[in-house]
């Protein structure tokens, strides 16, 4: 066994993954070719995030614990605020997928916002290009019906991340602030069974959920139904950021991490095949906003640059660099860490405009003693 | 003595000394800790026993590592009133062999029989199954060397510190090249027996605890060294890149043994 095999990830798929891979390769083997490689460049200290695509922030809801509330124009009209920063267009969605199938990355997820109210949304896919990236889109399930799923299929979409915030349906109708929203769920996840479309489940975690009846049985509806449920911490961010009391505690991860043993339930900290990625800011995952900025997650409001003016290769080294988000941390550092909740409070709060740019947030010359 | 004076900040972690160019964070704000564990080698040796055949009685054992630690507190300079996480240790001799078949075959499943026999309800868990055979070996001039070739021959007891902390592995390295031949920097053989003598190192249910890199091994593999992590309440042993950076979550520890 060589080095590089003896290192590779343990690849011990389950049935239903395996299937799932297997089916992908014959449609589309480049995608398939660099999904496999994605262990490889890992063992090889290079990272392979996940890109994530804002490009508008039209919603048809408006929920609690929205993180991309600050970024929408009726909160911009609420502060009488005009952005008027450019913003990305087809044409930098295609460079920007030049730039990442160059690096090697290979996973978009279109999100928003609402990605099913967008206008252009089956342009924005063309122009991602889903014979060369592997395309997700995120929902609230509102629009998905099944002949919706049928039409994402055939544009390429390959996975849905669906919201489904409470197992019990007037909590999540309130959460989510749309009645009738747990209904169109179930709707939806039907809809992905009968049209062949990967489906995880995503629901947010509150302090204290991880123990709830509540909480266990939605785990098990998901195991029940070979439905992965990707939990999100809470962060205290966008429409959040005045409940702080959302934010969970260690007690709460290390809760999840054990029912992990038991239910098809993860986190974006969860070991996929031996991989422990921990905090996934930059490693695993970067957003991209509807100005070009990139932040290192969905939920942090500072930008490691711009993607129309700096290339996205040195945009992701900065990510490296900065002693807050890499190389590696086990725990969340918007969902856990109280020092840099409190600095992304600080410094997010002096700007109408938001991500908060890099140089004014994150910074060459970063350290912790910015708040120590 | 050390060859050089050496400073610790309030919690315990080794300040870096000025020479050191390799990534480390100057300051710390301690944000990932070790749970409050007191030197206790009475309790050390108990857990010693379920695992391994220990030719010391408690007393010497106890007493042996107390003397230890007053030596390495002495060397190091250290005031009375600082604290520093210490934990004693026991390694029988592991006879001739390869270090990676020691560590497969002897040195994690022992790390497992004491988790386990400390959180029956928790799981140590190995992520790396594969053959560690001719893929470890110890860095020539660090310590772990010394500590290798001594259990060739026969057991030893030690003390491990864990004052070196958000240090990448190559400045933990540069940094005990200063301190002098009483001092080794730790690696399979010492953190494995460390987690046998106290399998909670890594337990914390309040906040994180930091990883513990293998730094005075290196690997076959390019870009990855081992290391033992917490993972909620489960321990694990396995490899990670990156270990050329420093982090917040890196730490490394430093040892005195003595043949028995």
């Amino acid at each position: 066994m060589s080095a590089t095999e003896a290192l590779m990830f343990d690849k011990s798929l389950t049935a239903g993954e395996a299937k799932k891979r297997g089916d992908l390769r014959n449609r589309k083997p480049y995608i398939a070719d660099k999904l496999a490689a994605i262990a490889d460049m890992e063992e090889a200290g290079e990272i392979s995030p996940i890109i994530r695509l804002e490009k508008s922030y039209l919603c048809n809801f408006q929920c609690t614990h929205c993180s991309a509330e600050y970024y929408m124009d009726r909160d911009l009209k609420k502060k009488e605020t005009i952005d008027d920063r450019p913003k990305i267009d087809m044409e930098a969605i295609k460079e920007l997928s030049r730039q990442a199938d160059e690096l090697g990355l290979a996973r978009f997820v279109i999100t928003g916002g609402e990605p099913l109210v967008m206008r252009d949304f089956d342009e924005v896919v063309a122009a991602i290009d889903p014979d060369k990236h592997y395309v997700i889109t995120d929902t609230n399930g509102w629009f998905l019906d099944e002949v919706r799923a049928f039409h994402l299929k055939s544009i390429g979409v390959e996975k849905v991340q669906m919201s489904l915030d409470s197992f019990i349906e007037e909590e999540h109708d309130s959460f989510r602030n749309k009645k009738g929203s747990y209904q169109r769920v179930m709707r939806g996840i039907d809809a992905c069974a009968a049209s062949g479309l990967n489906l995880i489940l995503s629901t947010c975690l509150i302090n204290g959920r991880a123990k709830t009846k509540e909480f266990r049985d939605l785990c098990q509806y998901c195991t029940d139904r070979g439905v992965g449920l990707y939990v999100s911490y809470a962060k205290p961010v966008g429409s959040a950021t005045d409940h702080p009391e959302f934010v969970i505690d260690k007690e709460d991860a290390d809760i999840l991490r054990e029912m992990e043993k038991e239910f098809l339930v993860f986190s974006h900290m969860t070991p996929s095949y031996g991989s422990y990625k921990g905090c996934i800011t930059v490693k695993g995952i970067i957003t991209v906003t509807s100005t070009g900025e990139i932040t290192p997650c969905p939920y942090i409001d500072m930008s490691f640059g711009n993607v129309m003016q700096t290339p996205l290769k040195e945009i992701l080294a900065r990510g490296m660099r900065n002693p807050w988000t890499g190389p590696h941390r086990p725990d969340c550092l918007i969902g856990e860490d109280p020092a840099f909740i409190k600095l992304h409070q600080t410094v997010t709060a002096k700007h109408k405009l938001l991500p908060v740019p890099y140089g004014e947030g994150f910074k060459d010359d970063d350290s912790f003693d910015r708040i120590a | 003595m050390t060859k050089i004076d050496v400073t610790f900040d309030s919690r315990g972690r080794l300040e870096p000394h000025s020479t050191i160019k390799t990534p480390v964070h100057l300051k710390s704000r301690n944000y990932f800790k070790f749970p409050d564990i007191n030197f206790d080698p009475t309790s050390n040796y108990k857990n010693i026993n379920l695992v391994f055949d220990i030719p010391l009685s408690e007393n010497e054992f106890v007493s042996e590592t107390k003397n230890l630690l007053k030596e390495c507190r002495m060397d190091l300079g250290v005031d009375k009133k600082q604290e520093i996480l210490a934990v004693p240790f026991f390694t029988p001799r592991l006879g001739e062999g390869d270090l990676g078949d020691h560590l497969e075959k002897k040195l994690i499943p022992a790390v497992s029989q004491s988790y386990k026999n400390l959180f029956p309800e928790y799981e140590f868990k190995n992520e790396f199954p594969h053959p560690l055979s001719e893929h470890f070996k110890s860095i020539s001039g660090l310590g772990h060397d010394r500590l290798e070739s001594a259990v060739t021959l026969g057991p030893v007891i030690g003390v491990c510190l864990f004052i070196i902390r958000e240090y990448s592995v190559q400045a933990a390295r540069d940094q005990v090249k200063l301190l002098g031949e009483g001092f080794g920097l730790s690696g399979a053989i010492d953190l494995s027996s460390v987690l046998v003598s106290q399998p909670d190192l890594l337990f914390h249910k309040d906040d994180y605890p930091p990883l513990l890199w293998f730094s005075g091994c290196e690997t076959t593999w390019e870009h990855a060294n081992f290391h033992y992590e917490a993972y909620g309440y489960n321990l694990m042993f396995n490899r990670r890149v990156h270990y050329d950076q420093v982090a917040e979550y890196w730490s490394h520890g430093v040892t005195r043994f003595i043949r028995l």
